[in-house]
């Protein structure tokens, strides 16, 4: 969009002056929230963990997750049933979905049946804390995707299908689907997950990512087998020296 | 399911004397029998989904059940970890807030209707409330609970009800445990220890007998006389037992728990029946399971069993020098039982479909009851006896609203022309000495507040229902039954409306 | 009727030269969206895994270029090989030169920024250059106001990261290999060469928010 500043004009009324002030404030406001969608400091998970790592609720992370968690994610959180596995998900990632959970963007039939009235009681004191110790949890790949696709679906990783304008997965989710801040941690995450988050997105749900849906709609079924049958074959845990 | 079979003289038991009972005493004996019925039929699966743990997890209740009571894959890890997800009752820095959690629940059922569908059905021994009719619409039980966790990873589901059909008060199902999580070489374990007072009330399938299907039903409507001892829930509040357990990989179960029966004393404190059948020595009770889970399936395959040197009925009549004694001259009369069972879920986002299957084999060693010796020069049954029980239910659940479940129950096992029967010294009704009763169950259940309570109360659940019961063949035929002429085993058929509501 | 005559087939005349316009300009637009998962829904530049550079703004030509040495492997580092390698692959020939123009007449203002804190020291590298290492002032070639012209790009506005790492790149070799004599360095090896990496950074944050 293109900005118009009234340099041009002569500032000689009031009412010029009141137009140069309206406009200028418009602008500001439009560079700045514009700076905010765009720039991934500006997002409440940086903030919050920069300016205040631990809350005023004092908790025990690894025991809190057990606590609270386990009964649905696993005892270390690796996954169990339809819950995903949350060991070794990013920081960012994980509170900026607790968000969502919260305030029920994230709106796909389970997550509003299950997350939503989990991600109330989580206060937002612990976010950093359990993001963080959650972002460390080790754990094993999945691979429970067809073995027969992978290839297919590491070729898509890869490079996308650029004559189906289908971008490289791997340029914001990492050459081993490790992820980094947003952008989650896709390997070793279980085939059914991956597949099912996919096709939510063809179906219209949670629009919240601004990526994801016209990507994921560009998508087949066999593509998106393919896809997350690859991934839950990818290294789960961090590595060394990875945040 | 009832536990006549295990009540060979309880007339004798009641009247405490020593010569051969009397017609008065039979006839005292039928009444007693008919409480100790209605007494033990407190045991019939009553808890649910219960609004503690609602509270506790900040879950609605759809979130560990399809339609309460049947557990999903994640209220079968809420139970295994101890009933404390979710509790902030803890200093070791896993206390979500510092919200006081109260672990109380109260259950009604304020309305129930039972329809028989021959009047003569009343007059069965099976018949379990004498002082109430057929057709009549009375109140049910009420219960509380302690539920959820009592201090850090011990936790609690204790039931007391209050039986308006029976009068009577005490414990109901109770299960407390300890649990916790570990990780051996990358695998993750869950294990704990449970004391509870019903075989099966802590597996976490609704295959085995104290959760299974169907989950409430008439509490005066003649029941079939026999089943085997797990089946029929024979012990249910009259032990007390101990065991451990562990999950491995949230996939392999295994479980050894050893039960003690109640004294009479201690079963009259606890609101417990204390003229009910006892074991001698501890009762060892084991069980393993496999389930696999994919995308949203689940399947188990599991075998459980439970082994009791069962009291020999009779023996007490005769033995004057120790009539409450367990055995006679230490003769007691092992039961063991050995059951297989399989429990397949789907659970979609809108649509619910499960299936539970089990089998239980039982050998009674009746040693005491078929000795002659042991009572007055009478045997009063086989010296071996087999009882079979065999259960399979399918459930369709619409939006966690609607749920429709269609079962098969069928009892088999040896005639026993002296054990089931109408002889002196037999348990009085069954016509031909077969124990077999078969039929079907279908239940229709609405559920509105799955997905979350009214405002007012988010916790409220209620579960309004009607369930019908088929029977094939009741107490070994299918005419005369009962010994009561001119009604069939459909005379006891029933409508049981329900309604089930928990706070 | 012949003005009823006359008028239908100027309709139908302009109909054939609009519709295969439409039909073009819809895969134009298709391709732009393509280019803008990875590079910002303005092209302003993109940070995932990678960093994608700001394509908003820069010249016609310059964007020609680099479609051109890309598609011929001249340009190869790392991240080029994986990503656009394939990715100009899939925008044909006839597209590049339309897309060019699109990107062109973007002009988003810049995304991520760079440390703050470099950002008056850059300038000053920006506008003076490096006299000791013969490092000449930016500003000469690429303009004040860093829009850059033709075949030169337009660094104002450009991701931070991806700055750093192209300045890095010409010591390694990855750029500049010049169609006509391809050993040959260039232009900017030796001008890379003979910056520190602090200069670098602080050029490159300087930069990053440069509208």
């Amino acid at each position: 969009m293109r900005e118009t500043f009234p340099f041009d004009r002569s500032i000689g009324s009031k009412a010029e002056i009141m137009k140069l002030l309206k406009s200028t404030i418009a602008v500001l406001a439009m560079a700045s929230s514009s700076l905010f969608a765009l720039s991934g400091h500006a997002e409440e998970g940086h903030r919050n963990c920069r300016a205040n790592p631990g809350g005023e609720w004092p908790i025990d992370p690894a025991a809190y997750v057990v606590r609270n968690c386990a009964f649905c994610h696993g005892p270390s959180l690796q996954g169990l049933a339809v819950a995903p596995r949350l060991a070794g998900q990013h920081q960012d990632y994980i509170i900026y979905q607790l968000e969502r959970f919260k305030n029920q963007e994230r709106n796909n039939p389970f997550s509003l049946k299950y997350m939503s009235h989990v991600a109330v009681s989580v206060q937002p004191d612990s976010y950093c804390e359990l993001g963080a110790y959650i972002s460390t949890m080790a754990t094993e790949a999945r691979c429970d995707g067809n073995e027969a696709l992978a290839a297919k679906g590491e070729e898509i990783f890869r490079h996308g299908v650029p004559n189906d304008n289908i971008p490289a997965c791997q340029f914001c989710h990492g050459p081993e689907a490790q992820g980094v801040g947003k952008f989650p941690r896709l390997g070793g995450q279980s085939y059914y997950y991956l597949k099912r988050r996919l096709e939510q997105w063809v179906e219209g749900y949670g629009t919240i990512s601004p990526h994801m849906p016209g990507i994921a709609s560009k998508l087949n079924p066999e593509q998106i087998d393919a896809i997350a049958s690859y991934l839950s074959f990818l290294p789960a845990a961090p590595s060394p020296g990875e945040y | 399911m009832s536990v006549q079979h295990l009540l060979r003289m309880p007339g004798a038991l009641s009247c405490g004397i020593s010569h051969f009972p009397s017609t008065a005493c039979m006839v005292r004996g039928t009444f007693v029998l008919a409480s100790l019925t209605a007494a033990t039929l407190i045991e019939t699966p009553t808890a649910s989904a219960v609004p503690s743990f609602a509270r506790q997890t900040g879950q609605p209740c759809a979130t560990c059940h399809t339609a309460f009571p049947e557990l999903t894959p994640f209220g079968r890890q809420f139970k295994l970890m101890g009933y404390t997800s979710g509790g902030t009752r803890c200093g070791d820095g896993s206390a979500k807030s510092d919200e006081t959690q109260v672990p109380l629940s109260v259950m009604a059922w304020p309305a129930t209707f039972t329809s028989v569908r021959s009047n003569l059905a009343q007059q069965s021994p099976g018949w379990q409330a004498s002082n109430i009719n057929n057709n009549e619409w009375i109140p049910g039980q009420f219960s509380l609970f302690v539920a959820g966790q009592l201090y850090c990873n011990v936790g609690a589901f204790a039931q007391m009800t209050y039986d308006r059909v029976g009068n009577s008060f005490g414990w109901d199902n109770t299960d407390i445990r300890y649990a916790d999580t570990g990780r051996i070489e990358g695998t993750n374990i869950i294990y704990g220890l449970t004391a509870n007072n019903n075989p099966t009330v802590q597996d976490v399938w609704n295959s085995t007998p104290a959760w299974s299907f169907p989950y409430i039903s008439s509490s005066v409507a003649a029941v079939p006389g026999v089943s085997t001892m797990l089946g029929g829930s024979a012990w249910a509040q009259q032990v007390g037992g101990i065991g451990g357990y562990v999950w491995i990989n949230d996939s392999f179960y295994a479980e050894f728990t050893a039960y003690g029966a109640l004294d009479a004393r201690l079963a009259t404190d606890l609101g417990a029946d204390p003229a009910a059948p006892r074991f001698a020595n501890a009762a060892p009770y084991w069980r393993f399971a496999y389930e696999n889970k994919w995308d949203k399936n689940s399947l188990m395959f599991g075998t459980f069993g439970m082994y009791a040197d069962v009291q020999p009925v009779g023996i007490s009549a005769l033995n004057p020098i120790n009539p409450t004694g367990l055995s006679y001259g230490g003769v007691t009369d092992p039961f063991l039982d050995i059951g297989v069972d399989t429990q397949y879920q789907w659970i979609g986002e809108e649509n619910i479909f499960s299936v539970r299957a089990s089998y239980i084999w039982e050998r009674q060693k009746l040693n005491g009851q078929s000795n002659p010796a042991s009572n007055g020069g009478v045997p009063l049954s086989n010296s071996v006896d087999y009882v079979n029980d065999f259960n399979i239910s399918a459930s369709y659940i619409y939006q966690r609203m609607v749920s429709l479940t269609v079962g098969y129950f069928n009892t088999w096992g040896t005639s026993d022309a002296l054990a089931y029967s109408s002889l002196p010294g037999g348990v009085g009704y069954f016509t031909s000495g077969s124990p077999n009763s078969s039929g079907w169950n279908v239940d229709l259940a609405y559920l509105p507040f799955s997905d979350g309570g009214p405002d007012l109360w988010p916790w409220f659940n209620a579960r309004l229902g009607v369930l019908y019961t088929h029977y094939d063949r009741f107490d070994g035929s299918t005419n005369n039954v009962d010994e009561i002429p001119g009604l069939k085993a459909s005379g006891n058929d029933t409508v049981f409306l329900y309604s089930w509501l928990m706070f | 009727m012949k003005a009823g005559g006359l008028r239908i087939a100027l309709q139908m005349a302009v109909l054939a030269v609009l519709i295969p316009a439409a039909g073009f300009a819809d895969e134009v637009k298709e391709k732009l969206e393509y280019c803008k998962n990875c590079h910002g829904n303005q092209a302003q530049g993109f940070q995932g895994y990678y960093t994608a550079p700001r394509l908003a703004g820069q010249p016609v030509q310059y964007l020609e270029n680099q479609f051109e040495a890309l598609a011929k492997h001249r340009r190869d580092n790392p991240i080029a090989q994986q990503f656009m390698w394939p990715g100009i692959e899939g925008v044909p020939q006839g597209l590049r030169a339309a897309i060019a123009k699109q990107f062109n007449e973007l002009n988003p203002p810049p995304a991520d920024g760079g440390p703050r804190n470099l950002v008056s020291a850059g300038k000053d590298i920006y506008d003076k250059g490096v006299p000791d290492e013969n490092v000449p002032a930016c500003a000469v070639c690429h303009g004040q106001d860093a829009h850059g012209n033709d075949q030169v790009p337009r660094l104002a506005g450009q991701m931070y990261a991806y700055t750093v790492e192209q300045l890095a790149g010409w010591e390694k070799g990855y750029r500049g290999k010049d169609p006509v004599s391809p050993g040959e360095t260039n232009t900017m090896q030796p001008i890379a060469a003979g910056m520190t990496k602090d200069q670098i950074r602080a050029v490159a944050a300087y930069l990053s928010y440069q509208r």
